[in-house]
């Protein structure tokens, strides 16, 4: 099991390395001259070609790709050329609050979607089925947008639970003190992945009950409970659990629209700001960061995986 | 006494879109304590159905009508409780294909102690004790190792004995066996058999063995049943079956299976024409009416009754008296062109030294290099024109790799194949229109190797066209040809692969493989995919067609007999390398190599009086990443000598007539020792 993991982490170097060339070769060809950004419409020629003197942009490629490279491991990703300001412990306190938001959006997707799903599969075809498959359809078909409207006005306004405003002013996230402000992005984003999760769970449990094992189980005289616990979940579950896993990143950088629609300070929402500013190095951090992330709970994936499926595990 | 089973008019029906199948109608049967009863028919005729129905376990869309009583209890009536209480403890059942009915997700030990578990209350140890002792019985190799393993470790014969033995842990009443030994290798079914003739003696449970392969049910089964689109149309004692068959479609079951020393020269196969007809839809009268020779109007105008032809002797046939009646022999429908030009000096394809590895994916640090797999591993073989060379082997033995290298679809590693003066060692993107179209493929499983998409007339025109055999305006007339050529009218023209049964589409993709005029066919497992009834048929027609167009065939299975019957040579494959090569006839009478002697003796004879002598290989094939030294039999091989046998390889002993036999032991002590036991065939 560890040489599997140890395996797994070697691939993702390799990944990730082979990654990190991609992104320094685009920000290479992007038709954006940092010093211009940096010293504005107005700065003289003169200067802007002492300031890229100064920054090393004249140096050979490789060097370049090889300085950015060590550096960025060794965690000085530069300034942003928008902020002026170090990028490295924006990006952490972003990070974290991303990472909280995306657990919270798990621990409400997770449970929620394997139980229906299962429910869904064991009932196929008849009314629980039906009522299931339905509902995840309308999560899935409706946008996040509309879904965080439709909350921030059902919670918000009317009931007014919970604030509609997710903005932390600048202070590290608390969650004694900003819970209440998680809630409503984190539901909406659990909303966008609960019907998706739970379709794959439905037709993960339906093969399985279909399988000649559980017909096995069944006519080896098995409680019923035992088949299902012991024999279906085992089996049914490992495909929705790597999704799951595999969604993370996605939690964590890609929530854009609901990061904006609550105001909340996430990642999302700072790697967008940065595309449309130009800001070269803010880019390139958030591209790796990304990448990082989606290689990484790939790599989670599989380990789960490998552990779940003693087929992966031992061949 | 009260039987262990009592089935009384069983009847089920599948209720689907297309109407009321009915998979099985008005079956009764009943079997002894201690008695093995053997199911027999093709696939679709509802034997799997009756064992789903005795189980309780069918699905939804099926409905049963009729009585199952189990020890005088009515099973149809039981509550799910005992139900529960009966499956895995009283009532156990054993399928086709371990793989699927074991867990992966699951040890060994947890899967078999829950049976235990399950129905009776026992110390963690006395469980354990329990297993271990049923392991052994199984003949299982070192049961407590096995006991942490998942059932993908195990390789398909050791599934099958957890499977077995799990069946018959808490010692049932009734099993019922469903197809249990297809899909094995032959040297693993006759150890599996084994293994079930000895547990059924000690037991003495009754058992519903459910096959199609006859030589099976001849070994293991007290009486018979077959089953014929969802009836029981003859019931007998095991040796009156095959001494007095009642029923014509018994009868055509019992020939169409190419019998020990049957060659194409002395006859063609008995075949049954036609196929099962739909369930939806059953021809009016006796079922069998369409295909049998013997069928008058009388057949078609009443449904026969199940008669009694002698003491418990039943068969569901109106001229039972003269069934046996039927001609044994017969021949080829049409006349074999004239004897294969014997001036074939010039050989067509010259296969020298020839080796396929397959790498291994490197370790991802690339610090331990991993063997290569030697899946073929230096074969020498020549074809003359016209000529059939058999392939035969255990699974995993490099004959499959074989047709694939020929057609050019796997790398060569190294070793020169020349066909008819070119080099085909190149793969098939390298070779020249002319080339492709001298060699052409017939693959195993036909649903999948013609395009769903295509008509057989589309799919028929394609070799026509991309090798010009034709001008554009007798295209047409050349495709009906083709198709009567194989039996099929032109009715078939415009129909699609799924509107075809598997032996129509297997005759259209035979069809595609003679249409450009080639000079080699290589058929890889071309029947084996298809029904009893329908090999013989099958076979047939490939020879006829071989003939008629002086065609050679490099011909691939794993069924002794079959390849015995068509070829004019053959080779004995194992671990990537021949161990014997030569005459049919030489082949198959000593001296033979001792691995061809035990697949002979492994193969399940379709005689119940049949005096066979067993020769058991133990184990598995070994991986080909890790062959054994010196000669690759000498871990399994019954005859092996020392020392020698381990160390060198060995010598290639010429034995006469070009017969070549690579082994340590000197012809004449293989042909004494193998005179001795061998029943001259």
């Amino acid at each position: 099991m560890l040489r599997f993991i140890l395996r797994r982490f070697v691939t993702l170097l390799i990944t990730m390395l082979a990654l990190s060339i991609l992104i320094f070769g685009l920000s290479e060809v992007l038709p954006i001259e940092p010093a211009l950004v940096i010293l504005g419409r107005e700065s003289t020629p003169e200067a802007r070609a002492a300031l890229s003197e100064e920054m090393g942009f004249n140096r050979p490629l490789p060097e370049r790709y090889v300085n950015w490279l060590v550096r960025f491991i060794s965690g000085d990703w530069g300034d942003s050329y928008r902020l002026g300001a170090p990028i490295q412990p924006l990006v952490m306190r972003r990070l974290l609050n991303s990472t909280i938001l995306a657990a919270l959006a798990l621990l409400i997707i997770s449970p929620i979607s394997l139980f229906l799903g299962v429910i869904a599969g064991l009932y196929r075809a008849r009314w629980p089925d039906r009522a299931i498959s339905a509902g995840s359809l309308l999560t899935i078909s409706l946008p996040d947008f509309v879904v965080g409207l439709l909350l921030i006005i059902i919670f918000s306004w009317w009931l007014k639970l919970l604030p509609a405003d997710s903005s932390l002013r600048g202070a590290d996230i608390d969650l004694a003190q900003h819970w209440r402000k998680l809630i409503l992005p984190a539901v909406t984003a659990a909303f966008v992945l609960v019907g998706y999760i739970t379709r794959v769970t439905r037709v993960s449990m339906i093969e399985v009950m279909d399988s000649p094992y559980i017909r096995t189980a069944i006519l080896k005289g098995l409680p019923y409970r035992t088949v299902i616990i012991r024999h279906a979940l085992r089996n049914a579950l490992i495909a929705p659990i790597a999704i799951i896993t595999t969604q993370f990143a996605w939690l964590v950088g890609g929530l854009i629209i609901i990061e904006q629609l609550f105001n909340y300070p996430g990642l999302g929402s700072l790697f967008a700001d940065a595309a449309r500013s130009n800001d070269l190095p803010m880019i390139a951090t958030s591209s790796m960061i990304t990448v990082s992330l989606i290689v990484f709970s790939q790599v989670i994936a599989d380990v789960l995986y490998g552990l779940l499926n003693p087929r992966i595990r031992f061949s | 006494m009260t039987p262990v089973l009592d089935i009384q008019n069983l009847n089920v029906n599948y209720h689907s879109s297309r109407g009321i199948a009915r998979a099985v109608r008005d079956l009764s049967l009943t079997i002894e304590g201690g008695e093995t009863y053997g199911l027999v028919g093709e696939s679709g005729c509802g034997k799997s159905t009756v064992a789903l129905s005795i189980m309780r376990y069918l699905p939804r869309q099926a409905q049963d009508s009729g009585g199952i009583r189990f020890q005088g209890r009515d099973l149809m009536q039981a509550p799910a409780e005992e139900l529960r209480h009966l499956r895995g403890n009283r009532i156990a059942i054993v399928y086709q294909d371990p793989q699927s009915s074991l867990n992966p997700v699951l040890t060994i030990e947890r899967q078999l102690s829950e049976v235990i578990a399950a129905h009776e209350e026992h110390s963690a140890s006395e469980s354990r004790r329990r297993i271990l002792d049923m392991l052994e019985r199984v003949r299982m190799p070192d049961p407590q190792y096995i006991l942490g393993r998942y059932p993908h470790q195990l390789s398909g014969g050791m599934q099958q004995r957890i499977v077995i033995a799990m069946a018959l842990l808490l010692r049932p009443d009734l099993v019922i066996m469903d197809e249990p030994t297809t899909g094995l290798d032959v040297t693993i079914e006759a150890g599996v058999l084994d293994i079930l003739d000895d547990l059924r003696r000690e037991f003495k449970m009754a058992i519903l063995y459910i096959s199609h392969n006859l030589g099976v049910i001849a070994r293991i089964c007290d009486r018979v049943g077959i089953m014929y689109a969802g009836e029981l149309i003859e019931q007998a004692p095991v040796n009156d079956i095959f001494a007095h068959p009642s029923h014509p479609y018994t009868l055509g079951l019992l020939r169409c299976v190419p019998r020990q020393g049957l060659r194409y020269t002395n006859e063609a196969l008995y075949s049954i024409p036609g196929r099962v007809p739909p369930l939806t839809a059953l021809p009016q009268g006796c079922a069998f009416a369409p295909r049998c020779v013997l069928a008058e109007s009388a057949c078609t105008a009443a449904h026969p009754r199940l008669e009694s032809t002698a003491q418990d002797h039943s068969a569901r046939c109106i001229h039972w008296e003269t069934v046996v009646e039927q001609p044994e022999r017969v021949t080829f429908t049409r006349p074999l062109s004239s004897q294969t030009d014997q001036n074939s000096e010039k050989n067509l394809l010259n296969v020298r030294g020839l080796k396929v590895y397959f790498m291994q994916a490197l370790d991802v640090l690339g610090i331990r290099k991993r063997p290569n797999i030697k899946v073929v591993d230096g074969v020498d073989f020549d074809l003359p024109a016209q000529r059939t060379l058999g392939v035969v082997g255990e699974s995993g033995c490099g004959k499959s790799t074989i047709a694939k290298v020929l057609a050019g679809l796997t790398p060569v590693t190294s070793g020169k194949i020349e066909f008819s003066g070119s080099d085909f060692a190149k793969p098939i993107e390298s070779r020249s229109s002319d080339s492709l179209q001298q060699l052409q493929m017939v693959f195993q499983n036909p649903d999948s190797s013609l395009n769903p998409r295509h008509t057989i007339s589309q799919t028929l025109s394609r070799p026509l066209r991309r090798f010009k055999i034709v001008p554009q305006d007798q295209e047409n007339e050349t495709i009906i040809g083709l198709l009567r050529s194989v039996n099929l009218d032109e009715s078939y023209l415009d129909r699609y692969p799924s509107q075809l049964s598997g032996g129509e589409k297997q005759r259209v993709a035979i069809a595609r493989a003679f249409a450009g005029n080639p000079e080699l066919v290589v058929c890889d497992e071309p029947i084996s995919s298809l029904d009893v009834s329908v090999q013989a048929a099958v076979l047939n027609l490939l020879h006829e067609l071989q003939h008629q167009r002086k065609v050679a065939l490099v011909f691939i299975a794993h069924d002794l007999n079959v390849v015995r019957y068509i070829s004019d040579e053959v080779a004995v494959i194992y671990l990537g390398r021949i161990c014997e090569i030569g005459p049919t006839d030489r082949i198959f009478s000593p001296p033979s190599h001792p691995y061809t002697e035990a697949l002979m003796s492994a193969i399940p004879v379709a005689d119940p009086n049949a005096q066979i002598n067993p020769i058991r290989l133990s184990g598995n094939v070994p991986s080909p990443a890790n062959p054994p030294t010196g000669c690759h039999f000498h871990t399994r091989c019954p005859r092996k000598i020392g020392a020698i046998c381990e160390t060198h390889e060995p010598p290639a002993q010429e034995a006469g007539d070009n017969h070549k036999i690579f082994c340590h032991i000197p012809l004449d002590e293989l042909r004494v020792l193998q005179t001795d036991v061998m029943v001259k065939m």
